[in-house]
């Protein structure tokens, strides 16, 4: 059927609210934990605990970002936790040993580009699994990590302008939550207005189609990796400077595991693992609602163990719905087919 | 002659549309019954519902005269419906044998071990009986395209089955497959075997056919005997208008050389090809398979890396190294293979037009100009027909002529100098084959330089000003529109 001009605002409506569905969904159960909190938790809504549950998002929320660039062309990365690690204790060895915080921070972005470099590279060159290389890159930082503290931790003097950065506040946000939200208005800028997201976009939807098309495949896969990497330096960075100090590991705050806690909220908030779904909203959202729960959670009495359990049904379910509303009758009778095609009739 | 499988007032309704309307219809027992329509008639949704993968809102299905519920296509397949999809659905890691016998190997007894003795000679025994020339032990992988279709055939065949639904199965098939092809179907009549027959190509349905029912916006039209109906009422009847000509009229209007090909190599897949292309010209690519036809409109394009020889795009030498850079220097290219190639299924249409002249006509530096992207698709959507709800509807929700509508539509929002086309009207039916041959000619009309790789004889005859037949790596004749027939070109493209 022929479109009439007058239906081209309906039009664009539509196309938001289908894009979006999932994002709006995820905001609206967020809205929901929020508005009943008061019923379970006093403490939950008061101003410090709110500002500090961003702050506690926000390394989350950045990493997942990064994430999402990967899972939507269809790769995974398993090793922005070991970045995270690897540029918290570059950053505290150079910074007590007397660098300053700008050469510190110049250096481990450095790294983290190099590291996104050598991920996209083995991935899109060496042509094997995006599992297995960054299992195996992740594996390689830790051991580097490792071998270097030798298990300890490692503080010393470190020049408050770097500590400045976990700590400080800008108004009233602190500052890791001013950098998610630039690092969410650029990431969305990135992918909503300019041909490099529309590139990834369906480049992750279709490899082969996108290249007959005219894209670079191999420059857009690389691209994905080192923006993913990028934004786990930032995350280390903001980590390691609220504490002042590095140890490496399973006590440090939460950069081990960092790679999963990502891919849940990326997943959440819509990205599939095959690739050309999701948004940056989707994963920041996903972000916003763990860290939500994980404060919660506390808040009320149910211990961390239980917590682990609770989260992950929240996962599951969150996955099932996501997968309900944006594939249509049609593609899920598809997948019920085991993988039979619709005809051209 | 008896009834097998009955349909009583079937309707199926999608997303509020109903595409299947009231369907009554009665299969005979050792009949060919042919289903035709245009795309988006309902074809498939039929034979869907009747295999078990969709279920329909209104209705009834009786198999020998028994009420059936076929909730998976496996229960269907259990009750002797064996469905043979237009998509190849196989084991690539399998070999031949196991793949035939998928999901009902021969066992030890009533163990539970596979007998692969048996399952070895069984399958060599199928595959005689058919007069396939395939070796049962290859992985399916291994095999080109076209045995793999056979092979899936025969493990429809197998299936031992009152009803054998055929959807487009001469889709990639060569002559000599064909021609066994029709064989099994001969040998299945004469078991008494119900045939249900899905195809676009005209002369397949009635050469074979018992009985035809014609299937028209989800409805019913006529169920016809092969003795009533010729080729012109039939497709009246599809289409619901009568089609004054298949390949419309084109403005004659050739003019200088545009693209200028000189002996260009590409390792064993062709030798020395040199020709011309001219500006306003269609200029039709036959061979059978192999034959290099296709693969040097794929290098052309960048699809195959570096070619020897030389390609001259209005003087200039045409600098071949991925289609990126083709499609800047202004080359453009429709896939022979939509799905896998083309389109990107999971996305809305916006994005399945823009994407190649993203750069040049949709973008301000790298910032995407959206509200022209809006505009402009919404033109092509009018421009060329293409049924949907709107922008917003993924293209796996669209239907096979107006997916290639889309594809079509892609290389129509720039300027390109030289369109290649593989398969233009693969998997379309007659109404939308015609359109998008219209909108071939005003491409031409309008100066482009249009090459059109086919496997369909009519089409390159209807279409082209000049046809290059190819056989064995080498081009073999350039053939004037006069001087090309079906005769013609076979006699060029046979290998001696």
């Amino acid at each position: 059927m022929a479109l009439q001009k007058n239906t081209f605002i309906k039009d664009k409506l539509i196309l938001g609210i289908k894009e979006y569905m999932n994002e709006l969904s995820i905001a609206a159960l967020i809205v929901l934990i929020t508005c009943i909190s008061p019923l379970l938790s006093s403490v939950f809504l008061a101003g410090d605990n709110l500002l500090n549950l961003l702050r506690q998002t926000s390394y989350t929320a950045i990493a997942a970002m990064g994430m999402y660039f990967v899972i939507l062309i269809g790769g995974i990365d398993l090793s922005i936790g070991a970045t995270i690690q690897v540029v918290g204790m570059v950053s505290i060895m150079m910074l007590t040993s007397g660098y300053s915080t700008v050469t510190t921070i110049v250096c481990v972005v450095l790294i983290g580009l190099v590291i996104g470099l050598v991920n996209g590279v083995l991935v899109t060159f060496g042509k094997l699994q995006p599992f297995v290389v960054t299992l195996v890159t992740k594996s390689i930082m830790d051991g580097i990590v490792l071998v270097t503290t030798d298990g300890a931790s490692i503080s010393g003097k470190v020049p408050e302008s770097f500590v400045k950065i976990g700590t400080e506040y800008i108004g009233i946000f602190p500052v890791p939550v001013v950098i998610t939200m630039i690092v969410f208005g650029i990431t969305f800028i990135l992918m909503s207005r300019t041909t490099y997201g529309r590139r990834l976009f369906v480049t992750g939807s279709n490899k082969v189609a996108s290249y007959n098309s005219g894209t670079n495949v191999r420059l857009i896969q690389i691209s994905a990796y080192i923006l993913c990497a990028l934004l786990a330096t930032i995350s280390g960075v903001l980590t390691v400077a609220r504490i002042g100090a590095f140890q490496p590991s399973t006590t440090h705050g939460g950069a081990t595991g960092m790679e999963l806690n990502a891919i849940a909220a990326a997943v959440i908030g819509g990205a599939s693992l095959s690739g050309g779904k999701g948004s940056v909203i989707g994963a920041l959202f996903g972000a916003l609602l763990y860290g939500v729960l994980s404060n919660l959670f506390p808040l009320i009495g149910v211990n961390s163990y239980l917590q682990q359990l609770i989260q992950g049904v929240i996962i599951i379910v969150a996955v099932i719905a996501a997968g309900r509303n944006s594939s249509s009758s049609k593609i899920k009778l598809r997948k019920s087919n085991g993988g039979s095609h619709e005809y051209s009739t | 002659m008896n009834t097998v499988l009955e349909l009583k007032g079937i309707s199926k309704i999608f997303a509020g549309t109903p595409v299947l309307d009231n369907i009554d219809l009665a299969f005979k027992s050792g009949e060919l019954h042919a289903l035709v329509g245009e795309n988006g008639a309902g074809k498939s949704t039929l034979i869907k519902i009747i295999s078990g993968v969709y279920h329909q809102e209104a209705g009834k299905v009786y198999l020998n005269g028994k009420e059936v519920h076929f909730a998976t296509p496996n229960s269907a397949q259990k009750a002797g419906i064996s469905t043979l999809f237009q998509e190849i659905q196989e084991i690539p890691e399998m070999t031949v044998a196991e793949n035939v016998f998928l999901g009902r190997e021969p066992r030890y007894k009533n163990s539970p071990i596979v007998d692969t003795k048996q399952l070895k000679s069984e399958a060599e025994k199928l595959v005689k009986r058919l007069g396939l020339n395939i070796d049962v032990s290859t992985k399916m992988r291994e095999l080109p395209v076209s045995s793999r279709k056979m092979v899936e055939i025969a493990r429809a065949m197998n299936h031992q089955a009152s009803v054998v639904i055929m959807d487009e199965p001469t889709a990639n098939l060569n002559a000599e497959e064909m021609a066994a092809l029709f064989r099994m179907i001969d040998e299945l009549k004469k078991n008494r075997t119900t045939i249900i027959y899905i195809s676009h190509r005209m002369n397949e349905v009635f050469s074979l056919a018992d009985r035809v029912t014609v299937l028209r916006d989800g409805k019913l039209i006529a169920t016809l005997n092969n003795d009533q109906y010729d080729e012109k009422s039939l497709i009246a009847l599809m289409i619901g208008r009568e089609l004054t000509d298949l390949y419309p009229e084109r403005e004659h209007s050739i003019k200088e050389v545009v693209l200028e090909v000189k002996n260009l190599s590409l390792g064993e897949h062709f030798k020395n090809v040199s020709f011309d292309v001219h500006k306003g010209e269609v200029l039709g690519l036959a061979g059978l398979d192999a034959s290099g036809a296709n693969a040097v409109t794929k290098t052309i394009f960048g699809l195959c890396g570096k070619p020897e020889g030389k390609v001259f795009l209005n003087g200039a030498e045409l600098d071949i190294v991925n289609p990126s850079t083709s499609i800047k220097q202004g080359m453009a290219f429709l896939t022979e293979d939509r799905k896998t190639q083309g389109l990107f299924l999971n996305q809305n249409m916006v994005n399945n037009f823009t994407i190649s002249a993203l750069a040049k006509v949709f973008s301000n530096r790298a910032f995407m100009k959206k509200k022209k992207e809006r505009l402009e698709s919404n033109k092509m959507v009018d421009k060329l027909q293409i049924k949907t709800a709107g922008l917003h509807t993924r293209l796996s929700e669209l239907s096979g002529g107006n997916q290639q509508k889309v594809m079509l539509g892609r290389w129509m929002l720039d300027r390109y100098k030289v369109l290649i086309m593989e398969e233009p009207t693969r998997g379309v039916d007659v109404g939308a084959k015609s359109e998008i041959y219209y909108h071939i000619n005003k491409l031409a009309e309008a100066g482009l330089a249009v090459i059109m790789y086919s496997t369909e004889m009519p089409e390159l005859l209807g279409m082209c000003d000049r046809i290059l037949v190819f056989s064995g790596g080498e081009l073999k004749a350039a053939l004037s529109k006069e001087e090309a027939t079906q005769e013609s070109i076979m006699q060029h493209a046979l290998v001696r």
